[in-house]
């Protein structure tokens, strides 16, 4: 299930339209494009099941609700560690990405160093 | 999904909740937290938790509230800050696999970093339920200040899509050569809401008291260690910098709902001997009215500040 009503095409890893539902004051919120991103990134043959470790996006110009396609311009594989740009598109490039993903390589992890804290989110109701 | 007037589209695939403490105060100068919780379904896995990114006003929104509250000015001398185009994002995924499995309430904090040549350059953070930091969005939505003077030459490579957004699908109201939103309304609504929540009566009693005893259950048992009592609180589970391995979760957590109590909060708590149980119904609520005022004035005189480990944040209303 994707926001963007996605299908894939022969020439891009995903197409669609952006859904305005996730525009913020005049565009698509970074986490909207970021999620495109990685349903993209996922559906490159190998890479399905490859966990995302980080992604960076840089906007180009402001998108519209309108069809865009994503398309892979690099995908390289080193050390066990992938990397792949995309290119997001409604006729010309809006915004660029690029994303990295690899295997989990070891067992231990380490809780970050700081810790935010919130009162719960049930303490002031709905 | 309906786009509610006045409202950035976005706003309508979350619920918010405010995070602060009781009385309204940030724990955290400088950061805004909120809770967020998808509007449709559950959210797991990268891809969803992703999508919390800028979901929740600008950094510098929130902070020209606080600053408007913080000098006490009248409504009518608040000014909206300059809408912002978004430029880039640089996002890390933090935690192991498991930590994305279930995203039914997500902390998401951001702040503002610096603001240099009319850039701002924004800090965000979505912390699971659970104390995991999912998303850390460090070199941050760097934004452009659209202001006329400064932006024109950006803003006329951004303009050209503007026209094309998808008329069909859209409210009239939207559909106007600029598909950007006036913020200016929920801005208003926004300081009210922080208002609100700096008085300590908040706008519903009941709940304050509520939280009230929950701060006083937490000081009371803080010495235990908060882990046992807050179940499925953000702000403990795993201790400073501790090592967790492989699927490893917090220690003695306690099943949902049974730590906080927030829905029962007149009911007497294990082990709390409530010697007037036995009388009327009347009686009984009389005394835990009066209970509960004394625990609200011990709280208040004592500060009423819920202990956090590690840093805590703030409030966006």
């Amino acid at each position: 299930m994707t926001d963007a009503h996605a299908k894939q095409t022969s020439g891009a890893l995903l197409a669609g339209r952006l859904n305005f539902g996730w525009w913020a004051s005049n565009g698509p919120t970074a986490g909207y494009l970021v999620s495109l991103v990685l349903e993209s990134v996922g559906r490159l043959p190998g890479l399905d099941s490859v966990t995302p470790r980080s992604v960076d996006l840089r906007i180009v110009r402001l998108a519209a609700a309108d069809d865009f396609d994503v398309t892979a311009a690099f995908a390289e594989t080193a050390g066990g560690v992938a990397t792949v740009m995309v290119t997001l598109a409604q006729r010309e490039p809006f915004a660029t990405a690029s994303v990295q993903l690899g295997r989990r390589l070891a067992e231990e992890s380490i809780a970050p160093s700081h810790r935010l804290g919130g009162f719960p989110p049930e303490a002031h109701g709905r | 999904m309906k786009i509610r007037p006045g409202l950035p589209p976005v706003t309508g695939q979350f619920t918010y909740r405010p995070a602060t403490n009781p009385d309204g105060t940030s724990p955290q100068p400088g950061w805004d937290l909120v809770w967020i919780s998808p509007r449709s379904g559950q959210y797991s896995g990268r891809e969803h938790t992703a999508k919390i990114l800028d979901c929740w006003y600008p950094a510098s929104y929130m902070r020209a509230v606080r600053e408007h509250l913080g000098r006490a000015q009248p409504p009518s001398e608040l000014r909206q800050p300059a809408a912002t185009n978004l430029l880039g994002a640089h996002v890390e995924f933090t935690s192991p696999d498991e930590a994305y499995a279930d995203l039914s309430n997500a902390l998401l904090a951001s702040r503002l970093k610096s603001s240099a040549d009319g850039y701002q350059f924004e800090q965000q953070e979505i912390w699971s339920d659970r104390g995991d930091l999912l998303v850390e969005d460090l070199d941050s939505t760097l934004r452009a200040k659209h202001v006329e003077e400064s932006d024109r030459s950006f803003g006329q490579n951004l303009q050209p899509n503007r026209l094309a957004l998808d008329r069909r699908r859209l409210d009239t109201r939207f559909a106007c050569c600029n598909a950007g939103f006036p913020l200016a309304e929920p801005f208003e609504g926004l300081a009210n809401l922080q208002c609100g929540f700096r008085r300590f009566r908040a706008p519903k009693p009941a709940r304050t008291e509520g939280i009230v005893l929950l701060v006083g259950y937490f000081r009371v048992e803080q010495g235990s260690g908060l882990n046992a009592l807050t179940g499925r609180n953000p702000h403990v589970p795993l201790g400073h910098g501790e090592t967790r391995v492989g699927s490893k979760r917090a220690r003695k957590r306690i099943p949902h709902r049974k730590g906080l109590r927030m829905r029962n909060a007149h009911e007497a708590r294990a082990g709390q001997k409530c010697h007037r149980a036995r009388k009327t119904h009347g009686c009984f609520a009389k005394h835990e009215s009066y209970q509960s005022d004394r625990s609200r004035a011990r709280a208040l005189r004592k500060g009423a500040q819920v202990r956090r480990l590690g840093g805590g944040v703030s409030s966006p209303g």
